[in-house]
């Protein structure tokens, strides 16, 4: 079955991965690493791009999804296993960004903070999209890449006039057990790897595509790594507080003071992206599950279950973020490297056979 | 063409035209089938054949182009769609349908391509303004000023202040009454139109803002949204709704609720397809080839192919012969 198309890949693996890592990351970055933040996101991107590399490369060997090969390796029982395995992945994937989106949506989209019941229409129309399958993130990101990449851009440039690049000096002068924390702590922003391999056999391989997909994602993360440079050197040693920077870095741009908060109409379009983007994990999930169950229950119905089950811990654990990161960050960070670094990078144990009887 | 009688009682002439080297045939029929396999009592307009070829006709956004002048159905033809008139209907349908359709003008292919270009981004912009800014306002008045300018804040604040309603009951108010004119200026005969008109702008208009029951800058953003649908008149059924919900949206929810409903609508628009043409192309999914008339409108001879997001079965349009 082919849903996608390599372009769409390329524009998720750029534009919706970016938006992803525009929320808490920053900050998070900031606090562990100090002014080498833009060392542990190296890492952290030099490890994914590997996992994208190895998951796209396997799409020129084989034509099936990762489900069927570990189907033609292991058997039905390990593939439905896997199945499952990657369904809970892709929800555990999806709940703390959802959390963060709840705490950016109150502090930024409202001048006093609301009650939590704003946030939930989100989940409606979660559901709903949902449901409709991972075509539907390949045309969204058609659009969404354009208008994501023009609002980034003026955000960017608005926050680099205001930027002093001499507060990243001196390079490397941070402990190196800082910078490795911030690699562990903020590790369940990149699940990019783990999207990659949900991509294999969904889209029809032509010569090449292996290197576009790598190079689009490698040009998002020099762009986010720049956008940390930038993030530092506006806020230096304040950069550990400011949390959603990227509706707070361009504040300082003079014209503002005379046309008002014009960059927020910049943050509203790159939310659409972030929701886009966060809904795609729900989408996977949903995906996930509809082949775990062999089809035999509506993807509508599981996507409503599964926003049903954020829901309901979004409620129960409300006011307990910092509990929430300490779990994500201190214990379940190897669960993010096994499937979005070691699994991608050793699918090519799977059998591999094109079809067509390459 | 194929000749169809449709309307139990009116036994109303249905043609549908295609163009049988660049129309899928498949298309053509599934068209035809569509049509017998409805009966009704009466055809009255081409409105009821596009209802019943809407495969989808509860849905909010419509699912068939029109065509009121010949050049423009003919060219649709040309371009690998199926035509139908209905006989008495002045206004043709053809399917498939994509929405980029209704921001494209005949006037488009007779001027220079850049001012075709720069007017189809205006037409884009001034619809999105138009749905948006009513809901906008309410938004940044009732849960983020910061959106506001400072010194148009003051501005907006000394003409909204002692004001009885709140923001989102003095604009759906305004919408209402701007609604209600717009109903009565069809419907109403010709010699009460200037009466009406005169007690619509200042009856309505000036006293109401003299007597404190709405503000002005409710008034300039009401009738500049008004005039900005009417940019894209096909689609003004649509957008008048969508200004309405993004409203009620905003009045309760605030800008993230115009938001979500941005990224809603972004999402249903690209998974609906029309006789598996989808709707939202050549935006999504991207077809380079299609974008010289779309967003852009390219040179007459860089549009040497037909639009592929059809389907057609012949895509060379243009030729230089050598």
């Amino acid at each position: 079955m082919t849903a996608l198309h390599t372009r769409q890949i390329c524009f998720i693996l750029t534009a919706y991965s970016m938006a992803g890592k525009l929320l808490m990351l920053p900050a998070q970055l900031a606090y562990f690493a100090g002014n080498d933040l833009w060392i542990s996101a190296l890492i952290s991107y030099a490890l994914q791009t590997i996992a994208v590399f190895a998951a796209s490369f396997l799409c020129s060997k084989t034509d099936k999804t990762v489900f069927a090969l570990i189907k033609d390796t292991f058997g039905g029982t390990v593939s439905k296993i896997f199945m499952w395995l990657f369904a809970i992945f892709f929800l555990l994937a999806a709940f703390l960004p959802v959390y963060e989106q709840k705490l950016f949506v109150h502090e930024i989209f409202y001048d006093t903070v609301p009650a939590l019941i704003v946030f939930i229409p989100f989940f409606f129309v979660a559901a709903y999209v949902g449901g409709k399958g991972i075509n539907n993130a390949g045309r969204t990101a058609d659009i969404m890449f354009f208008l994501f990449a023009a609002a980034f851009a003026v955000i960017f440039i608005m926050s680099a006039t205001e930027a002093n690049f001499s507060w990243l000096l001196p390079v490397s002068g941070g402990s190196v057990k800082g910078v490795l924390k911030g690699v562990v702590s903020t590790l369940y922003n990149f699940t990019d790897g783990a999207v990659m391999l949900m991509f294999v056999g969904r889209f029809r391989y032509k010569k090449g595509d292996c290197l576009k997909i790598t190079l689009s994602y490698a040009v998002g993360a020099i762009v986010i790594i720049l956008y940390l440079l930038v993030f530092y050197s506006v806020f230096s040693t304040l950069s550990p507080d400011e949390y959603f920077s990227i509706a707070k870095s361009a504040i300082f741009f003079p014209a503002l003071s005379v046309t008002g908060r014009v960059d927020l109409i910049g943050v509203y379009v790159i939310e659409v992206a972030m929701l886009l983007a966060l809904i795609m994990y729900i989408q996977l999930c949903v995906q996930c599950l509809n082949e775990a169950l062999s089809d035999k229950v509506k993807p509508m119905y599981l996507s409503f279950i599964i926003n049903g089950i954020l829901l309901i811990a979004l409620i129960a654990l409300n006011d307990k973020y910092k509990a929430l990161h300490g779990v994500y960050g201190g214990i379940l960070w190897y669960v993010f490297a096994i499937f979005a670094v070691l699994l991608p990078c050793l699918s090519w144990i799977l059998k591999r056979k094109r079809e067509g009887g390459e | 063409m194929v000749t169809l009688q449709a309307g139990k009682q009116s036994n109303a002439a249905v043609s549908v035209f295609y163009l049988k080297d660049i129309c899928d045939e498949n298309l053509a029929q599934k068209v035809i089938r569509q049509i017998e396999e409805n009966e009704i009592d009466v055809i009255a307009d081409s409105s009821y054949i596009a209802h019943f070829i809407s495969l989808k006709p509860r849905s909010l956004f419509k699912r068939f182009g029109q065509a009121e002048k010949p050049d423009i159905f003919c060219d649709k033809l040309c371009e690998g769609r199926v035509g139908i008139i209905v006989d008495g209907s002045p206004i043709a349908i053809t399917v498939p349908y994509m929405l980029t359709e209704d921001f494209q003008s005949a006037d488009d292919y007779f001027v220079n391509p850049y001012r075709a270009t720069t007017l189809r981004i205006l037409r884009i912009l001034a619809l999105t303004v138009g749905i948006i800014l009513p809901g906008l306002y309410v938004a940044a008045q009732l849960f983020k000023l910061q959106l506001i300018p400072f010194k148009l804040l003051l501005n907006i604040s000394s003409s909204v202040s002692g004001l009885p309603l709140s923001p989102c009951i003095e604009m759906f108010l305004t919408l209402f009454v701007l609604e209600v004119l717009n109903e009565a200026s069809i419907r109403m005969p010709k010699y009460v139109g200037l009466a009406l008109s005169v007690v619509g702008a200042l009856v309505l208009g000036e006293t109401a803002v003299t007597a404190g029951i709405i503000s002005t800058p409710a008034i300039i953003i009401v009738a500049f949204s008004a005039i900005c649908l009417y940019v894209v008149p096909d689609l003004i059924e649509t957008t008048a709704t969508l200004r309405w919900l993004f409203l009620i949206i905003a009045g309760s929810i605030g800008t993230f609720g115009i938001v979500l409903f941005i990224a809603f609508l972004v999402s249903y628009l690209v998974s609906e397809q029309v006789y598996g043409t989808p709707l939202a192309a050549p935006f999504a999914p991207l077809v380079a080839s299609d974008m010289a008339d779309g967003l852009v409108k390219a040179n007459l001879s860089a549009l040497d192919t037909r639009p592929q997001s059809l389907n057609n079965t012949n895509t060379v349009r243009y030729r230089k012969r050598k």
